[in-house]
């Protein structure tokens, strides 16, 4: 397989890949997160007994990682491409290693290596084991066998792999900064850059992150979504009200970027979010039992 | 006999658990094949992150037989009055699994009882490997273990294939969806297709020809050998690294180390920056030059042999330009306010919720270290510079390099101090306070870092046995014990000689609103904590020395107190110092003191002598009694005229030298006199005596307390 020439690339080459291995390709969230694995495909599917696969792209938000455009691999945005397996197939590491080739890219030639890595998201009540997996020192991926979600043990074990679509494209196009990435080739011949996508973003959102984010309104917000997700929570509308939990904990991403919450404060308001992330996965799986968890078939019926 | 091969095959194991792993299968086996009367030969293993491997040499084809006597319940129990077996006599030998005419009658200690002979023939091996093999599968002592599916068994990482050989015969063993067979395969991406293997040297042979190097040990060696040659090809040497060749070695199966270098422009930032960079994150060594500088290299291992090592080295560059530009981002950030500047930010990090922030403990740690100062000869210059490095000793905590690397605490404190115009003895004292971080540490060379050290210590340790979390068992959350055991050190190694209690008590009453227990206890029972900590160093140090009898020198001594550290290792020393230079002299002498102790603590007891040692030594009437009472005073004498000017521990050892002198006249008197005798006067002048020798020595050590063989 020919390496893939641009970022857009990676991208189509992926969803082509877990397509066919029999993956729903769906969309990203239309509320911001810190990751991939917070999106509701992911958070509240992983629970309960249906099985569930799926591959997306997930825009990242990691205020604390802004670099005012700056650094070349880290972004305060950056894209990930998601990929969930449920149950998590045997031979899940190879299917994984073939996306790499199917990539254009040679595990051996790229020196690829696991390396490990305890996966834990105390937000979301939620731990894995697993890999970073490296290439040519790039951790390029995270691949976690998740164990925990929302504070429940998974009936079954999923496979996560987030791939850092940036960096994998970094070692594909064989370039030191991320901003020279080619994001495509135009008919025309003429090359669009990450940089020409993104850079502004970068310079202008580190500014907001870390010194002008209005610190007060922020706080007020985060007051005013959590309640609205516990009033939701009450009505049994799980999905609304997870998206405000979303909401809270990007919230507490930009508050942490701007300085503004002390080490207290700080467990204070990660063990809110999680109360909600977890009542949320709580409600959720009440709510598919109800539906007969319906989504089960055949074999997977016990 | 045929050889056992057993081979777990795994998707990554970490690093750091293979290892104790292999350990312990190796020592399981062993116990379990022993229990199951296995005879075998040797017993190996060996692993990579993909496989971990038993192998047992000739293994016998079944169990040794079984005979031995059991024996039941006492006679009267077991038998009736015919002779016959009672119920629970019967009970006994049907659960031997024979029946009544195996019965006899034993004696014992315990008196007469039922016995029989068991006679068990031993099972073929290949019906009890089997469960020996999943029991051990199932047991192995992970930290973290895992699910990867619907049978929900657990292991570190998934099991993909397990490789179980008796001879050539594939042993039965399930575990989860995997079955044992006769496959093996190779390196993940060299060589990557199962193949059948017959024996423990053909799988051997297999791995090696299909690029996995089974041996840990020899991984290591050839990393080592190949990454000081990269380093010395690269004009310099390898950074002398042991922990990270152990991390290392078991992330590949098969080493390939590789040369890379980075722009000599990221050198500007501190190099303890940059290797935290390579070892931590990346796991590269680091070259330095003969000046232990930093070159502008790195030797990486891969996994995987190089098809282009160019591009390789390229790719990890790549990462590595993006992490130092990383660290000298937060370098400069850092750099941005005043050192000073990060000491109120530590009002927002938590030291304990009973005890208040990081910005708390900070002035404790400053009260405490002007105390020191002030009952400790120093000058006006270092104690400026304590008091400094007292308040800016914990402010690279908040740096955002620290909260990075948090390893690098105390050194980037200094090169931030350093920067902001602080004195070198200040900036050198907040590195140097962290000393000792672990058993075998430096100390603190300082005198600046070693108040500061002191301070920090003696707080942490009051304050959390305050709040009532002293350490229990082998729960010692904040590392009390090792807090305690490195301010004895430094004192023992500085010989500050101060009070310990007025120290401990001085450290309460900064804590005093916090704390549960009553001042006084708390003071006592951090007293006992230290003392019994400096106790186990004296011994430990003793130990190093390869002192004799060290317990007894440690307790006597300590039987005299040890509110005055320092003091008390002079004494345990000089003491030592004396037992190693002649040992039998030293056994004498001490019985001899002990003596004298004892019969003056008996006559004190009963009333027959006054505590002060006041006596007319006009009636001492005896030669030896006179003699020996010159002697004392000569030596009293010559202790006065030659003390001056000498240390501590060279004092106690004159005292002792001249006590010990003192030897043979004291024999002659418990020889030729009687203390106790009736005429009042001539006995107080002989208990007198006795005290007085006993005074000479009771500032070195209690002597009474000894039990010499």
């Amino acid at each position: 397989m020919p390496k893939a020439k641009t970022f857009q690339d990676v991208i189509l080459r992926l969803q082509d890949f877990w397509a066919k291995q029999g993956c729903l390709i769906l969309q990203p969230t239309d509320v911001e997160v810190g990751a991939g694995t917070l999106n509701k495909h992911t958070f509240l599917r992983v629970l309960g007994p249906e099985p569930w696969c799926a591959a997306y792209v997930e825009p990242s938000r990691r205020p604390t990682d802004g670099r005012y455009g700056e650094n070349p691999n880290r972004l305060q945005h950056y894209y990930q491409f998601q990929v969930v397996l449920k149950p998590a197939p045997g031979d899940v590491q190879n299917l994984y290693l073939d996306s790499l080739r199917a990539l254009g890219m040679d595990p051996a030639m790229f020196d690829v290596r696991f390396v490990e890595d305890d996966w834990e998201h105390p937000g979301l009540g939620a731990w894995g084991l697993g890999w970073e997996v490296w290439a040519q020192g790039m951790e390029v991926t995270q691949f976690t066998y998740f164990q925990q979600c929302g504070g429940l043990e998974l009936d079954r074990t999923c496979a996560e792999l987030t791939y850092g679509l940036e960096r994998l494209a970094m070692c594909i196009q064989d370039v030191d900064n991320v901003y020279d990435l080619v994001w495509a080739i135009l008919p025309s011949g003429q090359k669009v850059t990450y940089g020409d996508v993104h850079k502004q973003d970068e310079y202008e959102w580190s500014h907001h992150n870390f010194t002008h984010a209005d610190v007060g309104m922020y706080l007020k917000h985060f007051d005013d979504y959590y309640n609205q997700a516990l009033a939701l929570l009450k009505e049994e509308l799980v999905l609304p009200a997870y998206d405000y939990a979303l909401k809270c904990s990007h919230l507490f991403n930009i508050l942490d970027a701007r300085g503004a919450i002390s080490v207290t404060e700080r467990v204070d308001y990660i063990g809110r979010i999680r109360t909600l992330t977890k009542n949320c996965a709580e409600t959720y799986l009440e709510s598919r039992q109800k539906k007969g968890f319906s989504m089960l078939k055949g074999n997977d019926h016990a | 006999m045929p050889d056992l091969l057993f081979e777990i095959g795994c998707e990554e194991i970490p690093g750091g658990s293979i290892d104790p792993a292999l350990l312990w299968i190796k020592n399981e086996a062993e116990q379990k094949l022993a229990a199951a009367r296995l005879v075998h030969g040797e017993v190996k293993v060996l692993g990579t992150p993909r496989r971990l491997v038993l192998m047992i040499r000739d293994v016998a084809m079944s169990q040794t037989d079984l005979s031995m006597e059991v024996t039941g319940p006492k006679v009267e129990i077991a038998f009736d009055a015919q002779g016959k077996l009672t119920k629970a006599g019967l009970g006994f030998i049907q659960s031997k699994g024979l029946s009544s005419q195996d019965a006899f009658q034993k004696s014992t200690p315990k008196g007469l009882v039922i016995a029989a002979h068991v006679h068990e023939k031993g099972l073929a091996a290949k019906d009890v490997l089997p469960d020996i093999l999943t029991k051990l599968l199932q047991s192995i002592p992970f930290v973290k273990t895992m699910c990867w599916d619907d049978t929900k068994v657990t292991f570190i990482r998934p099991i993909r294939w397990i490789l179980c050989l008796l001879g050539e015969q594939v042993l039965p063993i399930f575990f989860g969806e995997v079955k044992a067979g006769h496959q093996t395969c190779g390196h993940r991406f060299l060589s990557p297709e199962f193949a059948k293997v017959e024996s423990i040297d053909t799988y051997l042979k297999f791995l090696e020809k299909n690029w996995v190097m089974l041996d840990g040990h020899k991984r290591r060696k050839i990393i080592l050998k190949e990454a000081d040659l990269l380093a010395k090809q690269a004009g310099g040497f390898l950074r002398q690294d042991e922990e990270l060749l152990d991390i290392v070695k078991n992330l590949v199966e098969y080493p390939w180390p590789i040369l890379g270098h980075f722009e000599e422009k990221y050198l500007e930032v501190p190099k303890e920056i940059l290797i935290s960079e390579m070892r931590e994150h990346q796991k590269y060594f680091a070259v330095t030059n003969n000046q232990d500088d930093l070159l502008a290299a790195f030797i990486v291992v891969a996994g995987t042999k190089p098809k282009d090592k160019v591009s390789l080295a390229a790719g990890n560059t790549r990462v590595l330009k993006a992490r130092f530009e990383d660290g000298a981002f937060y370098y400069h950030e850092d750099r941005k306010v005043s050192f000073v500047e990060y000491v109120h930010r530590l009002n927002n990090v938590l030291f304990q919720r009973e005890l208040g922030s990081l910005f708390n403990k900070t002035e404790r740690i400053q009260i405490l270290t002007d105390y020191l100062c002030a009952h400790l000869p120093v000058s006006k210059e270092v104690k400026s510079c304590a008091t400094k490095t007292a308040q800016l000793c914990k402010a690279d905590l908040v740096t955002g390099v620290v909260g990075q690397f948090p390893q690098l605490q105390g050194v980037m404190g200094r090169q931030y101090a350093l920067l902001s115009g602080e004195k070198e003895a200040t900036a050198q004292g907040i590195e140097e306070h962290y000393l000792p971080r672990f058993a075998g540490d430096a100390l603190p060379a300082s005198d600046v870092g070693a108040f500061v050290a002191l301070a920090d210590r003696i707080d942490t340790i009051v304050a959390i046995i305050g709040i009532g979390k002293a350490p229990k068992g082998s729960a010692d959350p904040f590392a009390l014990r090792r807090a305690a055991i490195g301010l004895v050190k430094i004192i023992f190694s500085k010989g500050y000689q101060f009070s310990l209690k007025h120290f401990i008590s001085h450290a309460i009453l900064s804590v005093e609103k916090s704390i549960v227990l009553k001042a006084d206890v708390l003071e006592e029972e951090v007293l006992q904590f230290i003392a019994a900590r400096a106790r186990g160093v004296l011994l430990e140090e003793l130990t190093e020395k390869k002192a004799n009898n060290s317990v007894l020198l440690v307790d006597a001594a300590m039987g005299v107190g040890f509110d005055d550290l320092a003091d008390l290792h002079c004494r345990v020393f000089a003491l030592n110092h004396l037992a190693q230079q002649d040992v039998q002299l030293f056994i004498q002498l001490v019985s001899n003191l002990k003596r004298a102790g004892n019969i003056v603590a008996k006559a004190r007891n009963e009333g027959f002598l006054a505590d002060d040692v006041a006596f007319d030594a006009a009636l001492l009437k005896e030669v030896c009694e006179r003699d020996l009472w010159r002697e004392i005073q000569l030596a009293q004498k010559k202790l006065e005229t030659e003390n001056s000017g000498t240390t501590s521990m060279q004092r106690y050892i004159d005292l002792l030298e001249q006590i010990a002198g003192l030897k043979p006249f004291v024999d002659r008197f418990f020889d030729e006199v009687m203390v106790m005798v009736d005429d009042v006067n001539l006995r107080n002048a002989r208990l007198g005596l006795l005290a007085k020798i006993q005074k000479m020595v009771s500032s070195i050590a209690d002597f009474t307390k000894i039990q010499i063989d």
